[in-house]
């Protein structure tokens, strides 16, 4: 019965009323926005999932920044240097098979991939959290249509409809139209978890009370529900950013992608054209690869960190 | 005259449809009204399920009913949209259990005054409104600066419901509908609390509907009660009628249940434990009266017939067949059996 | 009565619980908030006490400390608790394990919801019995938990439920059926009916008081409610920032409360008898027990205060035979305990 009597006092520490701990008034109203840059700073400190994937990506933006300044454009473009060298003092990476340097690929590359997600992630959690307002908050038919919508788009598998607006593309594929391609499906997921929160928030008495308060709906969305959700959109924000990611390499591997352009998944796609594995080029396809499994953690690790600090209930107790 | 919000005949159903059996009937066929004129305080009571909240959101327009009408001014409340709403919201508040639950997280605590002040346009520019919600603050017994600029989570559950009261009593509804407002919050506050909803009634002339399980503080602050039980009206009237002689068998029993400070170590004396031990919070529904299962004088027909509202004195009415022998109760609206102060 | 060590009964058994000068502080990031500070309380076999006081006052508090079922940030700093002549706060947390349901257990409006939800009811009694080492026969344990049910008022088949099968009420009776399991010599119910309606209420305390009775245990009821606790304590505590300002009998709370803040908790109760004019809750609020200033803590909220209860705290001295009193009203007409005070 301890295990039953640990409960008892958790849930009754949570309703305050032992001494002054929750319930009583702290004398401290004024400088609450440095506070809760402070409170935020001390919590950073209790989040090392955050800590890490904020680190991770840090690294590949110092990547960047450093490659960008030992390399030049130019370098990146086919038959610039002499083709499938290995690393040396003048490529540090190595070229590729069409005489691209590979720092100077990787280079301007990732930035490419993570701005396809960033696009993307951006339209799709904007659409998604328009969708799951307003649907969430008031129900009824729109509310059943997004939800059924969501639902039986969700069953298809997200490639099979992306390689087909892909195909059906008719002009020069770019960078940007890559990114409206899988933005086409990054609406879903935030929708449906923006929503299931959206339902939640919408039976507290605060969004009633606001009703009475005359506001009107989409004022109360605004007003009083979005700035609450704030942490949760980013954290969805951050996994659609990943999701994107995900998905433009797929179709790039495809050979779906922007031919003319340097991104990770074009990087794979021409690996895999030339064989690389199978003759050995091994500085060829493991910057990409290391590259792309970095980002994946990085955004993983903020994405879960944001998660645990939007949703305090899977906060680790100090 | 017109009553300001009128229930008739409303029953509210939970559940149903085709699938779900788990069908919960959490107000029946309830006809009551709250008068334009002469405001008053009106208790709702009863246990958790009888019913007396769904009451009152039934009234605030926030539920809405299964059958029936809720009527705001004799137009279907339903209907009633654009100015017609904002005069509704204007004349109509609500007051909520948790005092908590009502403050934004994201905001100050006197965010919902500012919202208030601001939405219904009672003041021209911002230095009067905040001498608006300083006077509102203060009259409730509260310093403004030990609201003004806090966050929620930092004023007590006592300071966060009388900042509620400040936020009526800057509106000035003319009906606020308070559901448990002082049920969490400590004995010592809800004096304090209670004192200041029946200022408002008294110096603003704001009707109140007290929606309460506590007999003790409805018999001290309210003129009329209604007592519900599993979605009816059982018994109705003036609350020095219904609490000091309570008639209905379940009013009784509430009446008794009360813990009474000056009748040191009763219970135990009395010992009724074992009898109504075996019943607990029953929920069988029998065909007849709800109360039934649980009644000290169940007769035979309790079990088949649904008793009516009987009118057992001009203030009064009750649904018990104990008092058959007096007239049914013939308008449907309870609220006629009220005193009302000229 | 030997309730106070003051008086003198040779013929007074050995307290059950005896409290001396329990401290309790919260951790927080501005210093220690001072929750109980000095609680010293005696109680025999048999005798019901309740601790009342505003929300924040410490009851709940020092009876979780008597449990020592406080988590950081709270920490016991001073006292000591001997329950049957051991010291609890010097046992090790498995000896402490033991003692819990054993020799003191709680009831709570919480352990209704602590229950676990996907094992019978009787599973959940027999195993809290078997943890404390006690071992018999599946029919000799089922056994008992009826006839523990039974003592509750609740029906022998409530033994194969499930919780979400039963309501608050019943809950709550399964709550005292466990906590008398292993007839503790103290149990602690903490606000055992803050969630029960009335009439629930009634029986449920009931229930209790008729549990007490046969098993002789002590019982310390936390609660705020003044009508609640005249039905079921023999004793008061009455307690205002972390200590006790009134220890008397409760028909004496009741018939003539002598503490200012007693009279005014009484007063902000409403009864049934004449309808008042005013309510009138306490002035004020409780203060933030974070660096505490001198003197009498209800000073600032006190309609009787004197210039020196803001310097001077009193101490709880007897006024009466069975009251005592933590106020400076009562230290005047006792010219040498004031003095003693003022010394120390």
């Amino acid at each position: 019965m301890t295990n039953t009597v640990d409960t008892i006092v958790s849930g009754d520490r949570a309703s305050g009323d032992p001494a002054s701990g929750g319930r009583q008034p702290l004398p401290d109203p004024a400088p609450v926005p440095s506070r809760r840059m402070r409170n935020f700073l001390l919590y950073l400190r209790r989040n090392p999932t955050l800590i890490g994937g904020i680190g991770l990506l840090l690294v590949i933006a110092l990547f960047v920044v450093v490659g960008a300044s030992v390399t030049d454009p130019t370098d990146a473009q086919p038959l610039a240097y002499r083709p499938s060298q290995p690393p040396s003092a003048e490529h540090w990476l190595g070229t590729d098979r069409l005489g691209k340097d590979i720092l100077a690929v990787m280079v301007e590359g990732t930035p490419q991939t993570i701005r396809i997600g960033l696009i993307a992630g951006a339209i799709g959690v904007a659409i998604g959290t328009f969708l799951a307002f307003f649907s969430g908050y008031y129900g009824g038919a729109l509310d059943t249509i997004v939800r059924s919508v969501v639902d039986i788009l969700r069953t298809i598998p997200a490639l099979i409809v992306l390689v087909i607006i892909a195909i059906s593309v008719p002009f020069q594929m770019s960078v940007e139209m890559m990114a409206l391609i899988v933005a086409a499906l990054a609406w879903l997921g935030p929708t449906r978890v923006l929503r299931s929160q959206v339902l939640v928030m919408r039976q507290q008495s605060y969004v009633e009370l606001a009703r009475f308060t005359g506001m009107s709906g989409p004022e109360i969305i605004v007003k009083e529900m979005m700035p609450n959700l704030m942490p949760f959109i980013v954290a969805v924000f951050v996994s659609a950013v990943s999701g994107e990611v995900l998905a433009s390499i797929g179709l790039e591997a495809l050979g779906l992608g922007p031919f003319e352009a340097n991104t990770l998944g074009m990087t794979i796609y021409w690996n895999i054209w030339y064989a690389s594995l199978i003759n050995g080029w091994w500085w060829w396809w493991t910057p990409p690869i290391i590259v792309i499994v970095m980002l994946f953690v990085g955004l993983f690790l903020v994405s879960q960190g944001l998660d645990e600090w939007a949703n305090p209930r899977l906060r680790k107790s100090v | 005259m017109t009553p300001i919000l009128e229930l008739r005949n409303v029953s509210k159903i939970f559940g149903g449809g085709l699938l779900n059996r788990n069908r919960t009937t959490a107000v029946d066929d309830v006809s009551f009204s709250i008068p334009s004129d002469a405001p008053s305080i009106t208790a709702v009571a009863g246990e958790s399920g009888s019913g007396k909240t769904t009451l009152s959101r039934l009234l605030l327009g926030v539920t809405k009913p299964s059958s029936g009408e809720v009527l705001y001014n004799g137009a279907p409340l339903a209907k009633v949209k654009g100015e017609g709403r904002k005069q509704f919201l204007r004349d109509v508040q609500p007051i909520y259990q948790d005092p908590f639950g009502v403050y934004n997280p994201f905001y100050r605590a006197d965010h919902l005054l500012f919202a208030a002040v601001e939405k219904f346009k009672l003041a021209k520019t911002e230095q009067e409104g905040r001498r608006l919600i300083q006077d509102a603050l203060e009259t409730v017994g509260l310093r403004p600066d030990e609201v003004l600029g806090r966050y929620p989570h930092q004023l007590s559950g006592g300071q966060r419901q009388r900042v509620m009261v400040a936020r009526a009593l800057l509106l000035q509804p003319r009906v606020i509908l308070a559901d448990e407002p002082v049920s969490m919050v400590d004995a010592s506050l809800r004096a304090t609390i209670l004192e200041s909803l029946r200022a408002l009634n008294r110096d603003f002339r704001i009707s109140i509907l007290y929606v309460t399980h506590d007999l003790t503080t409805a018999y001290q602050i309210c003129e009329n009660i209604i007592v519900m039980y599993q979605g009816t009206v059982v018994e109705a009237g003036a609350v020095e009628e219904v609490i000091l002689s309570p008639q209905h068998p379940y009013t009784q029993l509430l009446v008794d249940s009360i813990p009474r400070m000056q009748a040191v170590r009763n219970w135990e004396q009395e010992e009724q434990e074992a009898t109504l031990a075996s019943v607990d919070e029953s929920s069988q529904q029998s065909a007849g009266c709800r109360f039934a299962d649980r009644c000290p004088a169940v007769m035979s027909k309790c079990w088949t017939e649904n008793p009516d509202l009987y009118s057992l004195s001009p203030h009064r009415v009750a649904r018990c067949f104990l008092h058959e022998e007096h007239p049914n109760f013939k308008q449907a609206d309870v609220a006629q059996t009220f005193v009302r102060q000229p | 009565m030997a309730r106070f060590t003051q008086a003198k009964d040779a013929n007074a058994s050995e307290p059950v619980l005896q409290i001396n000068d329990l401290h309790v502080h919260y951790e927080t990031a501005d210093g220690p908030v001072k929750a109980v500070s000095g609680v010293s309380l005696t109680l025999h076999a048999g005798e019901r006490l309740a601790l009342v006081g505003e929300s924040g006052c410490g009851k709940t508090t020092t009876a979780l400390a008597l449990m020592r079922l406080l988590r950081p940030p709270a920490r016991i700093v001073q006292g000591e608790v001997w329950l049957d002549g051991r010291d609890l706060l010097t046992l090790n947390e498995e000896e402490m394990r033991l003692t819990r349901l054993d020799e003191v257990s709680l009831v709570t409006q919480a352990a209704m919801n602590a229950l676990n939800p996907v094992m019978r009811i009787e599973e959940q009694i027999i195993d809290g019995i078997e943890d404390h080492g006690y071992r018999r026969s599946k029919t000799a344990n089922q056994e008992h938990v009826r006839s523990l049910l039974a003592n509750v008022g609740l029906d022998a088949r409530v033994a194969r439920m499930y919780p979400h099968e039963l309501s608050g009420g019943m809950k709550q009776r399964v709550g005292m059926a466990t906590a008398t399991a292993l007839r503790p010599k103290l149990i602690i119910a903490d606000e055992p009916t803050s969630a029960l309606d009335v009439v629930v209420q009634r029986q449920v305390m009931t229930t209790l008081g008729r549990l007490q009775r046969e098993t002789g245990a002590a019982v310390i009821l936390v609660g705020h409610d003044m009508g609640l606790i005249a039905q079921f304590a023999d004793w008061v505590g009455v307690m205002y920032a972390g200590k006790i300002v009134e220890l008397a009998p409760i028909r004496k709370i009741v018939e003539q409360p002598q503490h200012p803040y007693t009279k005014l908790l009484l007063q902000s109760v409403p009864g049934l008898g004449e309808k008042r004019d005013r309510l009138v809750g306490i002035p004020g609020m409780p203060p933030r027990l974070l660096n505490l200033p001198p003197g009498c803590l209800f000073a600032p909220r006190c309609p009787a205060v004197m210039p020196h209860c803001h310097q001077i705290e009193p101490a709880l001295l007897p006024v009466e035979p069975e009251q005592q009193v933590a106020c400076h009203l009562f230290t005047e007409s006792q010219p040498h305990t004031q003095r003693a005070e003022v010394e120390s």
